[in-house]
C-alpha cells in the first residue's frame, strides 16, 4: 500500500515536471501575434434626393500562431454591421439584427506548414485568399478565389476559398499547386449596384421588354467532377531580361454566373386578347424567370513585372477556353391562351406566320443563342507606375475585359490614379483618380464612361486613416458604369488599426 | 634590458608605420575601409526602432525586424505601428526591390522610381536603405582632415543611379567609422544630415547604437535606435527570398 502511494506520487511529480516542461518549450516555441482594425464607411448618393447609400462598421481581428519555426496557423475574421435598419412591422423591432444588420465573417482561417515533408515544399491548407498575378487589383489570372464584389468600389477583394496550396521553391523558381474541393460563387453588390450584374431579357421580336426578371442558380453538384477546381503556376526572375514572371493554368468554374434559360411568363389574359397582341407583334409578358449556372473553363495565364529604366511596367493576359458552348433557351410558359393560339398558328400554312416564328419556337422548344461561344477569349492588363520627385505617385492601367465579361462582351478600360503625399507622408491627394470605359473606339463620344474619384487621405495620428472622397460617375447608354450613373457619391471612412 | 629595448623600437616603428600608412590613404581606401567596418560580419539579425520627430516634436514609432548578410541583402518586417504591421521589405543585388502588403498576400516587384521616395513615412528614402557598399557607388576623395578625421567628397560613379550629387562624409579615424554623412541633392544644395553615434563594440563589430537622418528641407527628423543585434549567426540566403518575405 506504501509502495503504490510512493509510485503514484512520483507519477505526479513526473507528470507535473513534464507539463511544466512542455509549459516552458511550448512558451518559448509557440508564439501568438494578434492584430487588426476598425473601420467605418459612410456614403451618401448626392444625386436628388441625397440619401444615405451605404453604412458599415467592421472590425478586422486577425491572429497569428507561430510554432517552432515550422508552423503558422492565421485567422481572420470580419464582425460587421453593414446597411441600415430594415423593419417594416412592429414584430421586426423586436429583433436587434434587424435594427443593426450585423454579421460576422470568417475571411481567412488556414495552417502553413513549412518544409515538413521536404525542405522546400510549404503547405497552406484551409480558407485563404489564392492571388495570382502581377496586375494592380484587376487580375486576369486571379480565377482560383472568388470575387467579393459586395462594394464594387473596392477593386481586388476576394472571399477566401477553402484549399490547399503546396508551393515548391527551388532556387529562382517557384512552382505552385493549387485544389479547391468544392465550388464557391461571387458574392454581388446589393441595392441600385446590383443593375451592374443584373441579368436582362434578350431582345426578342413579340414581346416587350420592361419586365421582370426572377432568377434561379442551379449550382454544380458537390462531386469532384463538378464542384472541384485547381491550377499550377510555375513562376521566378529571368536575370536576363531582369523581370519577374509566370505561367499559370487552372481549370476552375466561373464564379460569375451566366444565363442558361429564360422562360417568359405572359401575361394572363383572354385568348381574344392574347390574339389581338399577337397580331401586333407585342405580346404582354408579365414576368420572366432566369437559369443561372457557373461555366466551367480552361485559363492559360502569363504575367510579369519589372522596369524600363526608372519605369515600373507590369503586364498580365489570360486565355479563357470554355469548356463547350453554353447556349441560353428562351421559352414562353405554356397556358391556355398561348395553346390556344398555337393550335391557331399551326392550322395556318407556314407562309402566314412567318412573322410569328419567333412565338411559335419559343412555345415549342425554346429558342436557343449562344450565351457563351466554346471560342477562346483574351482578358489583359498592362500597366505602368512612376513616382516623381514631389513625392506624386501616379498609377496607369490599361484593362482590357473586366470582372465580369466574356466572350464577345470584352470592353475597354483605362485606370489610373495619381496620388500626392505631403506633409511626411500625413497627407495624401488623390486629385486624379479615374476610371473610363470605351465600348466602341469608332464613336467613343457616345460610346464612353467615366468615373472620376478624387479623395483626400490624412493621417492625423499613429494608426489612424481618415479619407474624404467623392464619386462621379457619366456614361452613355450600354456601357457598364453608364447604368450607375445616377449613382454619384461622397464618402468618409475612418480607419483606426490596433 | 637590450631586449626590451629592442621591443620598444619595433613598436615605435610599427606604430609610425602604421600612422603613416594612414596617412597615406586615398578616399577610395578611406572609403572601403568604411564599407569594411560596416559589413565586417557576414550576417546580421536587428532589431531596430525608428522614432520619426516632426516639426513639432511630435513623435511616432515604428519596430522593425532586419537582417542582412554581405553588402547586398537585406530584408525588413515591420513589427509595429499596427497599421503597417507584416509589411515587409526585401533588398537584394542589382536594384531588386520587393514589397510585402499583407492585406494582398502577395509580393510585388518595385522599380527603381521609388528610390527617391520616402520609406514609411521615415527621413530615409529606399535608396538609403538600399543594401550596397558605397565604394561599389561612389568615388571618394579626401577634402579634409585632422588628427581624428577625415572628411570625404563622395560623387556617383559612372552609371549609378542616385537622388545626391554628392555626399560629404566624416570618417573617424583609427576606427574608420562614418559618424556623419550630408547628402546634397541634384540641385547641390544640403538636404539631408545622418549622424551616427553612441558606437558600441559587439565582439570584434562595431555597430551605431543611435543614428539621426535629419531632413534639413522638412524640418523632420528620424531617430535610428538599435535595439539588439546578433552578429554571425549564419543566416540562410533562403531567408532573402520572396518566400520569407511573405512569412
Amino acid at each position: 500500500m506504501k509502495e503504490k502511494k510512493k509510485i503514484k506520487n512520483i507519477s505526479c511529480f513526473l507528470a507535473l515536471l513534464i507539463f511544466l516542461l512542455i509549459s516552458k518549450t511550448l512558451g518559448e516555441a509557440v508564439s501568438l501575434n494578434w492584430n487588426g482594425y476598425l473601420f467605418l464607411d459612410n456614403r451618401a448618393n448626392v444625386n436628388s434626393p441625397v440619401e444615405f447609400s451605404w453604412n458599415e462598421y467592421r472590425l478586422d481581428i486577425k491572429g497569428e500562431v507561430y510554432a517552432f519555426g515550422k508552423t503558422k496557423f492565421f485567422g481572420e475574421t470580419w464582425i460587421r454591421s453593414l446597411g441600415f435598419p430594415s423593419v417594416n412591422s412592429i414584430t421586426n423591432l423586436t429583433n436587434p439584427s434587424l435594427l443593426l444588420s450585423q454579421n460576422i465573417l470568417l475571411r481567412e482561417a488556414y495552417v502553413d506548414l513549412y518544409g515538413l515533408a521536404f525542405e522546400n515544399l510549404d503547405l497552406r491548407i484551409g480558407r485563404q485568399r489564392i492571388s495570382w498575378g502581377k496586375g494592380d487589383r484587376i487580375n486576369p489570372t486571379d480565377v482560383l478565389s472568388p470575387y467579393d464584389l459586395e462594394d464594387v468600389w473596392d477593386f481586388g477583394r476576394r472571399l477566401g476559398t477553402d484549399g490547399i496550396k503546396a508551393s515548391l521553391y527551388l532556387r529562382n523558381v517557384t512552382l505552385e499547386a493549387v485544389y479547391i474541393p468544392f465550388f464557391r460563387p461571387s458574392v454581388l453588390p446589393s441595392g441600385p449596384m446590383m443593375s451592374l450584374f443584373k441579368t436582362s431579357v434578350p431582345n426578342l421580336p413579340g414581346t416587350n421588354q420592361s419586365i421582370n426578371v426572377y432568377d434561379t442558380i442551379e449550382m454544380p453538384l458537390l462531386s469532384p467532377k463538378e464542384s472541384s477546381s485547381g491550377g499550377i503556376k510555375i513562376g521566378g526572375r529571368i536575370p536576363i531580361i531582369d523581370i519577374d514572371a509566370s505561367v499559370s493554368y487552372a481549370y476552375f468554374r466561373d464564379c460569375l454566373p451566366i444565363v442558361k434559360g429564360i422562360e417568359l411568363n405572359p401575361k394572363a389574359s383572354s385568348v381574344q386578347s392574347l390574339i389581338e397582341d399577337a397580331m401586333d407583334l407585342n405580346i404582354n409578358i408579365e414576368s420572366a424567370k432566369a437559369t443561372l449556372i457557373y461555366p466551367r473553363l480552361h485559363m492559360l495565364g502569363i504575367d510579369f513585372a519589372g522596369a524600363i529604366s526608372k519605369l515600373g511596367i507590369w503586364g498580365e493576359g489570360a486565355i479563357f477556353f470554355p469548356d463547350r458552348q453554353y447556349d441560353m433557351v428562351t421559352t414562353i410558359k405554356r397556358n391556355e391562351a398561348i395553346d390556344t393560339l398555337m393550335q391557331m398558328l399551326s392550322a395556318l400554312p407556314p407562309s402566314m406566320t412567318t412573322q410569328y416564328e419567333s412565338l411559335i419556337n419559343m412555345a415549342n422548344n425554346g429558342i436557343q443563342s449562344p450565351y457563351l461561344k466554346k471560342d477562346p477569349y483574351v482578358k489583359l492588363v498592362l500597366g505602368i507606375d512612376y513616382t516623381f520627385s514631389w513625392n506624386m505617385y501616379l498609377n496607369l492601367q490599361y484593362v482590357h475585359g473586366f470582372v465580369h465579361e466574356r466572350g464577345d462582351s470584352i470592353q475597354d478600360y483605362l485606370m489610373g490614379n495619381l496620388d500626392w503625399n505631403l506633409l511626411n507622408n500625413k497627407l495624401k491627394l488623390t486629385p486624379v483618380g479615374i476610371g473610363l470605359e470605351i465600348k466602341d473606339f469608332s464613336n467613343i463620344s457616345k460610346s464612353y464612361a467615366l468615373v472620376g474619384q478624387p479623395q483626400i487621405a490624412w493621417y492625423p495620428l499613429d494608426n489612424t486613416e481618415i479619407i474624404l472622397g467623392a464619386r462621379i460617375i457619366d456614361g452613355k447608354e450600354g456601357t457598364y458604369f453608364g447604368k450607375i450613373k445616377d449613382q454619384d457619391e461622397i464618402y468618409l471612412k475612418i480607419k483606426y488599426s490596433f | 634590458m637590450k631586449r626590451i629595448c629592442f621591443i620598444f623600437s619595433f613598436l615605435v616603428l610599427f606604430i609610425c608605420f602604421s600612422y603613416s600608412q594612414e596617412n597615406n590613404l586615398s578616399g577610395d581606401d578611406v572609403l572601403k575601409k568604411v564599407d569594411d567596418v560596416l559589413y565586417a560580419a557576414k550576417d546580421k539579425d536587428m532589431q531596430v526602432r525608428f522614432v520619426l520627430i516632426d516639426k513639432n516634436q511630435k513623435e511616432s514609432v515604428i519596430d522593425l525586424i532586419t537582417l542582412e548578410k554581405g553588402p547586398d541583402k537585406r530584408l525588413m518586417k515591420f513589427v509595429s505601428p499596427a497599421d503597417q504591421k507584416g509589411i515587409g521589405f526585401l533588398s537584394l543585388p542589382n536594384d531588386v526591390m520587393y514589397v510585402y502588403l499583407p492585406a494582398f498576400g502577395k509580393t510585388r516587384r518595385i522599380a527603381s522610381h521609388v528610390k527617391n521616395t520616402k520609406f514609411a513615412g521615415t527621413d530615409l528614402t529606399y535608396e538609403n536603405l538600399e543594401a550596397k557598399r558605397y565604394s561599389e557607388k561612389w568615388n571618394a576623395k579626401i577634402i579634409s582632415q585632422d588628427k581624428n578625421y577625415y572628411v570625404l567628397e563622395l560623387t556617383a560613379k559612372p552609371n549609378i543611379s542616385t537622388e545626391y550629387s554628392k555626399l560629404i562624409v566624416s570618417v573617424k579615424k583609427g576606427d574608420f567609422l562614418a559618424e556623419k554623412i550630408e547628402y546634397y541633392n541634384k540641385n547641390n544644395e544640403k538636404c539631408k544630415i545622418l549622424e551616427r553615434g553612441n558606437f558600441t563594440k559587439y565582439g570584434k563589430y562595431w555597430e551605431a547604437g543611435e543614428s539621426i537622418m535629419t531632413d534639413l528641407k522638412e524640418n523632420h527628423k528620424t531617430k535610428l535606435i538599435l535595439i539588439s543585434v546578433k552578429h554571425d549567426t549564419n543566416i540562410p540566403d533562403e531567408k532573402f527570398t520572396e518566400r520569407f518575405l511573405m512569412r
